[in-house]
C-alpha cells in the first residue's frame, strides 16, 4: 500500500498569536513556525504501518510557499520515504489546496491519503472531506484509532456523542485527531540523513488548478480581552462563582 | 504606583531583578522595577540556565563567584526554591592548546577563590558515563556550579526584594526618560516617576532604551539554540537506580554544552553563522518570542556531541529553542557608569545574564550606594567602547563574540570582524614593512613585525610562538639603536580655563607640572583611594594642561574628567584624540635621529627629561615630549594627525642609517616590564592603592585635598595587603607569565602575576606581581605557576633594566 | 436566497445544536427551510417543523440513511442545493464532517465556525484557536457555512407548523459502512483533552499530599497535571507535567494548586476557559492569569473545596 500524507507548516502552537496593527491579518514575519500538530499524528500513523509491513511507501506532501520544504524535510525525518512541495503564492483555501491534492493524487495513485483533521491557523476542517468528494473516495475524519483490514480500514472516530467506528473501503481519506498516537521525535541522525531524501518541487500553476480564493478576509481582530481575574475571598465564593458565573461545574 | 522614589530600574529580566534586590539589601528600599510585560518575558524565561563559573577575566569570574554563592542562600532568605541544580560542570580538552588555556584559567581561579579540579579522561568517565573519553587530553571540574531554574530564581530575588520594601511594576512601559535638576523622570504608559538614579536592564532593549536618553549602547543580541530530546532510558536508569545527575557538561573543543533534562539532554552549540537579531529592537508587542530554528547551522556541532554523548543521537528531539541573546563586541556585559550623563547606569550585554546577574547587581549596588565598585570593573566596564561602536561594527563583532565563546581564548588573540576600521595615517606604510596589526578602542596597532622572511600572519599561543623572536628583534634593535612606534591611539585632551589648575589639583594624587613645558605622570584615584586612570600631565600654559592616557581608557577617563569637572564653565575640555598623531622614537641614537630631521634642540642640557618643546619635524609642528615608555632616550612626538606620514617619511629617511626600524605593542610590553612601567586594569587598579602599586613618589598626600584623599589615609592607617614588586622567572623555556598567575610561598598562595613576558634587554623573562607586603623583599624566593607548571622566581629591584634611568634621562 | 438548514438528529428528536443552527441561519435570511435525511425519522421531522423559525421540512427517507454518513448524506443536499444560496448547519463533529464534501461538490469555498452573521455574505469567524477573529466575506453563488453553536441561541422549540414534504433518496454509498457507536464512559480523562484539569505544584510538599489533588479530581471528573516542580521534587510522575517541556492544555477549567505560575508552566495552560489559583503566597505570578485566585492555605482550602462540591452535589458529564 503506499500512503500520501499531507502536512502543512503553521505557526507553532506555542507562540502567542498577534493581529497585525493594521488589522490585516495576524503577524507571522519571523514568527517560528512548525508542522500542523495533527499532521504529526498522520505522519506516524503512516510510518507506524510501513513498520508494521502493511505499507510499502511514505509520501509527504505539503503545499505552500519555499519554506514549506521544512515541513516535509520534518515528515521525512520520521520515516517518510520521499517529498513533494507544490509551490504556491498567496492564501489557499482548502477547496484549492483538496484540488491540488487530487492532481497530486492522480500522478501518485496512493491507496490511502492521511492528514490531520484540521490545521490550527486557519481551522478550517475541510481540506480532507472535500479531497474525499472530489475522488468520490470514503472518508473517515477525527480518527483515533485504525485498524488495517484487507482491502479496507476500520476506524475509530472521535465525534461528539463520544466514539464511532466505521470501516472504510481502499482507497480512502482519514483526516487524525490527536489521540490517534504519540508522534515520535525525529533523532538527529535520522534528521541529517533526511537531507538526501528526494523531495520534488512541482509549480502549482503546472497542475492546472484555479486557486484563486473566493472568500475575502477583509479585517482581523484580536478577540475580546481575557478579563483580569479577581481574588475570592473564600472557598466558598470560588466555588459559588465557578457555579453561577463561569458556569464551568 | 509611586510617583518619587530613589532608584527606577527598566527592565524585569533577571538581571534588572537581581539589580533591584541589591539595592534593597543594602538598605534602600525606596526603589521600583518597571517592566513593560510579565517579568522574565525577553530573554530570562529561554535561557537554559547554566551557571559557568569558569571565565577567562578577572572580573567577570569575581561577579560569577559571588553569584553561584548567593543564589545557593536564596531559598532560605526567600523561601523561594530556585532550582539550583549543584551537579558540577565539566570541561573537556582535546587539544593541547585547550589544556593550557585551562592552566591559565586556573590560575585565574586560584586568585579568586574558585574551586577547579583537574581530571584525566577516566575520570570524566567515571562522572559522565556516557561521554565517549579516548580522544580526550584532559579536563576541568568546577564541583560547585550547575543550573537553575531561570524563572524562579527571579521570582525568588523578587520576593526578597519586595521583602525589603521594594516595588515592582508589570505591565508598565518606559515611554521616556528625562533628565531635571535632581536626577530623572521616568515617564511610563502608567504614569510618571521622578528618580535619582536609573538603571538600564532591558536586555534585548538595550539599544531602544539608550535611544532614549542619547546614548549608543553597544548591545545587539544573536540567536542561540538549544536541543531539548526526549527521554533517554540509561538516563531514566540511572535516576531509578539513585545515582546522581551527571552535570553540565562543555566539549570546548566541540563548541557546546549539554546536560540533563528531564531525563533526556540539552545540547546548546556556539556556532559560526548564527545572525544577530533584533538589529533594531523586538517589536512594541514582543514577549516570550522564539525564532525558527536552523539545525543546518548547527550540525557540526550536532556531529560532535553524538561523537561525544552518542546518547544524544540515538533519542528523538523533542523541541528546539532559538531565542536571543544579548552580546558585546568582547561577550563580557556592561555593567557600570553611562558615559555623560549623570546617574544613569547600565546593566546590558549579558550572554551569561542568570550566573552575571547576581554579581552586576552586587557590584552595581555598591557603586550607586557607596560611590564606588569594590571589584575592579574594568572587563564589564561600559565605557570600554567607544563610538566607533555603531550599529554595523556591533552585528558583525557580536556575532563573532558569539561564534567565539568556546573558540580558545588566547591571550594574544586579535579578531578579525570589523577590522580594519581606524587606522592612522601611517597604517599602510607600516603595514609594508611588514606590520602584523591588533586593535584597541577600534584603532589598528601594529602589535609586532614580521622581517626576514617571516610569514606576515599573527600565531596566537599561551606560550611563545612565532612572534616571540620577531619582538625580540625589535627590542634589541631598540636596546642599540632607536625604534619607531605608532601610539596614535593614545587618549588626548587639553583641559584649559581659569579654574583649570584647581581643578586638575582636585582630580589627580601627585603635584601638577609647575614650570610650562613640564610633564608629571598623574593619577586620579577614586573615592575610596584606588587607582581610577592615569595621565601624563603637559602644562601648555597657565591654566592650559595637555592630558595622555591609554587608548583603550579613552571614554573611560575622558568620562571621569567631565563628570568631575565644574559645571559652571570655569573649566573647558577638548579632546583632541583623533585630530593628534603620536609616534615615539626610542633608543640611544634617538637624539641623532631627531637632530637629522629638525632644526631645533634635542640636545641634553636644551631638552631634558620630563619636558616638552614644540619643535619642527622636517616641515610639520610637533610637539615633542621628552617622555616614554620603554625606559629609553626617547621622544613622542604628538603632531596634528594630518602631518604623520610627513614625519614617518622624514624619520624613516633620516633614521636609516641610524638601524631605524618600526616596532609594536608586544615588543613595547616587553621593554615596559623590563623597567617595571605599570599599566592601568593590571598593576594599578581600584582594588589597590597606588602605594600598593609602587607609586608613592607620584602621590603627595599633604598637597592639599584631592579625590580619594581621605579614604587613602585611611587606608594607609588600616595597612595594605598588597605589594607590587619585580620577578624575574628562572628556567622558562616555552612560556612566560601572562598575567593572573598565582604566586606561592611554601606552597600557599601569596599573590597574583599582574603581566610578564620575556626582557630581551635584560635576557630574563620577567613579571610583575602583586604579593604579600611581608614578602616584598629585594632577593626573596618565591615560585609561579606557568599553565600548571611552577617555576622557580626571585625578586628583583624595580625597574631592573637601568635602574637608575641613565639611559632615558641621557 | 433561501436557506438550507441540515438538521442533525437521532430519528427519534432532534439534537439541541439544530436549534442553534436555526437561529443562525434566520440571520442570514428569513425563508430557512431544513432538510432532515434519516430511517424512520418522522417524529424527529415534526418537531423540526415545529421551530418557530422553519418555514418548510423536506424529509428524505432510506434505511441507508440510519447512522448519518456523510458520503450518503452530501449527494442528497447536492441535488436540493439548486433552490438555496445557503446551507447551513452546525459546526459540531456531524457538521464538520458532513459540509466540506457538499461543498466540494458544489465547487464553493466553505466558511467555517461563523460566531456571528454581518451580513448574507459576510460572516465573523476564529482562527488561530480563537486568538483572532476574522470577518471574511463569500464571493461565491452558494455558501456552505457552518456555525458555532455556542455564538447562538437555540430557538423556541415550539409554535411553528411548517409542511413537512418528501424528497427522494438517493442511493447508498456502498464504501462506507457504519459498524457502531459508543457513548464516551469517563475513567480519569486524559490530561490533554480533559475538560477539567486539577495541577499540583510545589506547595503540596509530598507525592503523599497530592491526593488531596486526586479528591478534587475525582470529585469534578478531572485529569491530574503539576508543576515541573513538583515532578522534580518526585511527587509525581512527568507524564502529568503541565508546561511548556510538557503537555499544553486548554481545558474549560484548570485549577492550580500551590504552583507559582512560572513562565514555563504558564505557557502549558494560559489558554484555559477559566482559571483558578489557590496559593498562600498572594504575589505568585498565577495569580495574573487566574480568573479567580484565592490567596490560601492549599491544606484548608482543598477539603474545604470538597465540602462545598458536595453540597452542590455536582457531578460531571
Amino acid at each position: 500500500m503506499k500512503i500520501l500524507v499531507a502536512v502543512k507548516r503553521v505557526i507553532d502552537y506555542n507562540v502567542q498569536i498577534r493581529v497585525k496593527e493594521d488589522n490585516t491579518g495576524v503577524v507571522t514575519d519571523n514568527v517560528k513556525m512548525s508542522t500542523n500538530p495533527p499532521d504529526d499524528n498522520a505522519i506516524e500513523e503512516a510510518v507506524k504501518i510501513k513498520e508494521a509491513g502493511k505499507a510499502t511507501e511514505v509520501i509527504a506532501v505539503s503545499i505552500g510557499e519555499e519554506k514549506a520544504q521544512e515541513t516535509v524535510r520534518k515528515a521525512l525525518a520520521v520515516g517518510a520515504d520521499r517529498g513533494i512541495l507544490v509551490k504556491t503564492e498567496g492564501i489557499l483555501e482548502p477547496l484549492a489546496v483538496s484540488k491540488l491534492l487530487q492532481k497530486i493524487v492522480e500522478k501518485e495513485k496512493p491507496d490511502l491519503v492521511f492528514m490531520g483533521k484540521q490545521a490550527i491557523d486557519d481551522d478550517c476542517n475541510q481540506t480532507g472531506q472535500m479531497l474525499s468528494a472530489l475522488l468520490n473516495w470514503p472518508q473517515a475524519t477525527f480518527a483515533s484509532k485504525i485498524e488495517i483490514k484487507d482491502k479496507s480500514l476500520e476506524v475509530t472516530r472521535e465525534i461528539d456523542e463520544g466514539l464511532e467506528t466505521i470501516e472504510i473501503n481502499v482507497p480512502a481519506i482519514v483526516t487524525c485527531d490527536l489521540r490517534l498516537n504519540e508522534p515520535r521525535y525525529a533523532s538527529l541522525p535520522n534528521i541529517m540523513k533526511a537531507k538526501k531524501k528526494p523531495i520534488e518541487q512541482i509549480n502549482a500553476s503546472d497542475l492546472g488548478v484555479d486557486t484563486t480564493p473566493r472568500i475575502e478576509q477583509t479585517k482581523v481582530e484580536e478577540p475580546p480581552k481575557r478579563k483580569a481575574g479577581i481574588k475570592v475571598s473564600s472557598v466558598a465564593e470560588l466555588v459559588q462563582k465557578l457555579k453561577n458565573e463561569a458556569k464551568v461545574i | 504606583m509611586k510617583s518619587k522614589t530613589k532608584v527606577v530600574v527598566v527592565g524585569g529580566g533577571v538581571v534588572g531583578v537581581s539589580a533591584l534586590y541589591h539595592l534593597a539589601k543594602k538598605g534602600w528600599s525606596d526603589v521600583v522595577l518597571v517592566e513593560r510585560k510579565e517579568l522574565t518575558s525577553g530573554s530570562t524565561w529561554h535561557a537554559a540556565g547554566l551557571l559557568p563559573l569558569f571565565n577567562m577575566s578577572y572580573s567577570v569570574g569575581q561577579l560569577h563567584k559571588y553569584a553561584v554563592d548567593l543564589y545557593k542562600k536564596l531559598e532560605d532568605e526567600t523561601g523561594k526554591n530556585v532550582g539550583f541544580s549543584v551537579v558540577s560542570n565539566i570541561r573537556l580538552a582535546s587539544t593541547k592548546d585547550r589544556m593550557d588555556e585551562y592552566h591559565q584559567y586556573a590560575g585565574v581561579a586560584k586568585t579568586i577563590g574558585v574551586d577547579v579540579k583537574f581530571l584525566t579522561p577516566q575520570q570524566v568517565k567515571e562522572i559522565w558515563p556516557l561521554c565517549h573519553t579516548d580522544d580526550l587530553v584532559g579536563a576541568i571540574q568546577h564541583p560547585e556550579d550547575g543550573y537553575i531554574q531561570p524563572a524562579d530564581l527571579t521570582q525568588a530575588l523578587a520576593t526578597g526584594a519586595r521583602n525589603m520594601g521594594a516595588e515592582i511594576y508589570r505591565n508598565t512601559t518606559v515611554i521616556a526618560m528625562k533628565q531635571n535638576k535632581e536626577g530623572w523622570i521616568v515617564e511610563t504608559d502608567k504614569g510618571s516617576i521622578e528618580c535619582e538614579h536609573i538603571i538600564s536592564c532591558s536586555g534585548n532593549f538595550a539599544r531602544q532604551t539608550g535611544e532614549m536618553v542619547g546614548l549608543d549602547i553597544p548591545v545587539i543580541p544573536v540567536e542561540h539554540q538549544y536541543i531539548v530530546t526526549e527521554p533517554h532510558p540509561e538516563i531514566q536508569k540511572r535516576k531509578k537506580e539513585g545515582l546522581p545527575e551527571m552535570g553540565v557538561l562543555r566539549d570546548s573543543d566541540s563548541r557546546w554544552y549539554m546536560r540533563e533534562e528531564a531525563g533526556g539532554l540539552i545540547l546548546g552549540p556556539y556556532e559560526d553563522g548564527a545572525p544577530a537579531c533584533y538589529v533594531e529592537g523586538p517589536s512594541k508587542s514582543s514577549e516570550y518570542e522564539l525564532f525558527q530554528e536552523d539545525l543546518d547551522r548547527l550540525a557540526p556541532h550536532i556531529e560532535g556531541a553524538i561523537h561525544r554523548v552518542p546518547a544524544f543521537g540515538e533519542v528523538g528531539v523533542k523541541k528546539v529553542y532559538n531565542g536571543a541573546i544579548c552580546y558585546t563586541p568582547d561577550g563580557n556585559p556592561i555593567v557600570g557608569p553611562a558615559w555623560g550623563l549623570k546617574n544613569f547606569w547600565i546593566n546590558e550585554g549579558h550572554s551569561f545574564g542568570i550566573t552575571a546577574a547576581g554579581g552586576a547587581g552586587w557590584q552595581l549596588a555598591e557603586w550607586i550606594v557607596d560611590g564606588e565598585p569594590t571589584i575592579d570593573m574594568l572587563g564589564v566596564e561600559p565605557r570600554r567602547y567607544g563610538n566607533y561602536a555603531t550599529k554595523s561594527y556591533l552585528k558583525a563583532k557580536n556575532e563573532e563574540a558569539y561564534s567565539h565563546v568556546f573558540i580558545t581564548h588566547y591571550p594574544d588573540e586579535e579578531r578579525p570582524a570589523a577590522r580594519p576600521l581606524r587606522t592612522s595615517p601611517c597604517y599602510e606604510r607600516m603595514k609594508n614593512l611588514g606590520a602584523v596589526f591588533g586593535q584597541k578602542f577600534g584603532w589598528e596597532r601594529p602589535n609586532f613585525f614580521a622581517t626576514d622572511g617571516m610569514e606576515q600572519k599573527d600565531d596566537w599561543s599561551f606560550r611563545r610562538s612565532k612572534w616571540f623572536d620577531a619582538i625580540k628583534k625589535e627590542c634589541q634593535n631598540v636596546k642599540e639603536n632607536v625604534g619607531l612606534l605608532d601610539m596614535t591611539a593614545f587618549a588626548k585632551c587639553r583641559i584649559r580655563g581659569p579654574k583649570a589648575e584647581e581643578f586638575l589639583d582636585y582630580l589627580v594624587a601627585n603635584k601638577l607640572p609647575k614650570k610650562i613645558g613640564r610633564i608629571n605622570l598623574c593619577h586620579a584615584l577614586n573615592t575610596k583611594g584606588g587607582v581610577h586612570s592615569e595621565f601624563t600631565i603637559m602644562k601648555e600654559a597657565e591654566n592650559k594642561y595637555y592630558l595622555v592616557s591609554a587608548g583603550a581608557n579613552l571614554r573611560l577617563d575622558h568620562d571621569w574628567i567631565q563628570k568631575w569637572m565644574p559645571t559652571d564653565g570655569s573649566v573647558i575640555f577638548e579632546d583632541l584624540t583623533n585630530s593628534t598623531g603620536v609616534l615615539v622614537v626610542a633608543g640611544p641614537k634617538a637624539r641623532e635621529l631627531m637632530q637629522k630631521v629638525s632644526v631645533d634642540d634635542f640636545s641634553s642640557e636644551n631638552f631634558k627629561w620630563l619636558t616638552a618643546k614644540n619643535v619642527n619635524v622636517g616641515y610639520a609642528p610637533v610637539n615633542a615630549m621628552r617622555v616614554n615608555f620603554v625606559g629609553e632616550l626617547g621622544w613622542e612626538l604628538h603632531h596634528p594627525i594630518e602631518y604623520q606620514n610627513h614625519i614617518f617619511d622624514k624619520l624613516m629617511e633620516a633614521g636609516k642609517d641610524l638601524g631605524i626600524k618600526p616596532f609594536g605593542i608586544r615588543a613595547m610590553n616587553s621593554l615596559r616590564l623590563e623597567k617595571s612601567y605599570k599599566l592601568v586594569g593590571t598593576e594599578l587598579s581600584i582594588e589597590y592603592s597606588p602605594y600598593e602599586s609602587g607609586l608613592d613618589r607620584f602621590i603627595h598626600p599633604n598637597k592639599g585635598n584631592f579625590i580619594g584623599l581621605e579614604a587613602l589615609n585611611k587606608w594607609r592607617e588600616k595597612g595594605f595587603d598588597n605589594k607590587l614588586v619585580t620577578l624575574e622567572v628562572h628556567n622558562t623555556t616555552d612560556s612566560d607569565v601572562l598575567g593572573n598567575n598565582p604566586i606561592y610561598k611554601d606552597d600557599k598562595v601569596v599573590g597574583r602575576a599582574t603581566g610578564g613576558e620575556y626582557g630581551f634587554r635584560l635576557d630574563k623573562s620577567i613579571a610583575l606581581a602583586m604579593v604579600k607586603p611581608d614578602l616584598a623583599n629585594v632577593g626573596e624566593k618565591l615560585k609561579v605557576d606557568i599553565l600548571g607548571k611552577m617555576y622557580e622566581a626571585t625578586i628583583l629591584e624595580e625597574s631592573p633594566y637601568d635602574v637608575e634611568n641613565k639611559l632615558l634621562r641621557a | 436566497m433561501s436557506v438550507l438548514l441540515i438538521a442533525e438528529h437521532n430519528n427519534k428528536e432532534l439534537r439541541p445544536f439544530t436549534l442553534n443552527a436555526a437561529t443562525a441561519a434566520s440571520q442570514i435570511d428569513t425563508d430557512v427551510h431544513a432538510v432532515i435525511i434519516g430511517h424512520e425519522c418522522g417524529e424527529a421531522a415534526k418537531a423540526l417543523s415545529e421551530l418557530e423559525l422553519i418555514k418548510k421540512v423536506i424529509q428524505v427517507e432510506a434505511p441507508h440513511y440510519e447512522n448519518f454518513v456523510a458520503e450518503n448524506f452530501a449527494p442528497v443536499i447536492v441535488k436540493l442545493s439548486e433552490n438555496y444560496s445557503h446551507i447551513i448547519s452546525s459546526a459540531n463533529t456531524f457538521g464538520k464532517n458532513l459540509m466540506p464534501r457538499i461543498a466540494a461538490a458544489l465547487d464553493t469555498s466553505q466558511i467555517s465556525d461563523i460566531t456571528k452573521v454581518v451580513s448574507n455574505d459576510t460572516f465573523l469567524r476564529p482562527i488561530y484557536a480563537g486568538n483572532a477573529f476574522a470577518t471574511v466575506k463569500s464571493k461565491d453563488n452558494k455558501k456552505c457555512v457552518t456555525i458555532r453553536p455556542t455564538s447562538f441561541d437555540p430557538c423556541e422549540s415550539s409554535g411553528g407548523s411548517a409542511p413537512i414534504e418528501k424528497a427522494e433518496a438517493g442511493e447508498e454509498f456502498v464504501q462506507t459502512k457504519f459498524i457502531k457507536r459508543e457513548e464516551i464512559k469517563s475513567d480519569r480523562p486524559e490530561l490533554g483533552t480533559a475538560r477539567v484539569v486539577v495541577s499540583g505544584g510545589r506547595g503540596m510538599q509530598s507525592g503523599d499530599n497530592f491526593k488531596l489533588i486526586t479528591s478534587l479530581a475525582d470529585k469534578l471528573n478531572a485529569a491530574i497535571g503539576a508543576s515541573r516542580a513538583a515532578v522534580d521534587a518526585g511527587y509525581i510522575s512527568n507524564d502529568h507535567q503541565v508546561g511548556q517541556t510538557g503537555k499544553v492544555v486548554v481545558p474549560d477549567l484548570y485549577i492550580a494548586v500551590g504552583i507559582s505560575g512560572a513562565i514555563q508552566h504558564l505557557a502549558g495552560m494560559k489558554e484555559s476557559k477559566v482559571i483558578v489559583a489557590i496559593n498562600k503566597d498572594g504575589e505568585a505570578p498565577i495569580f495574573s492569569v487566574a480568573d479567580y485566585g484565592l490567596e490560601a492555605d492549599l491544606f484548608e482550602a482543598l477539603p474545604q473545596f470538597l465540602e462545598e462540591l458536595n453540597k452542590l452535589n455536582t457531578i460531571q458529564k
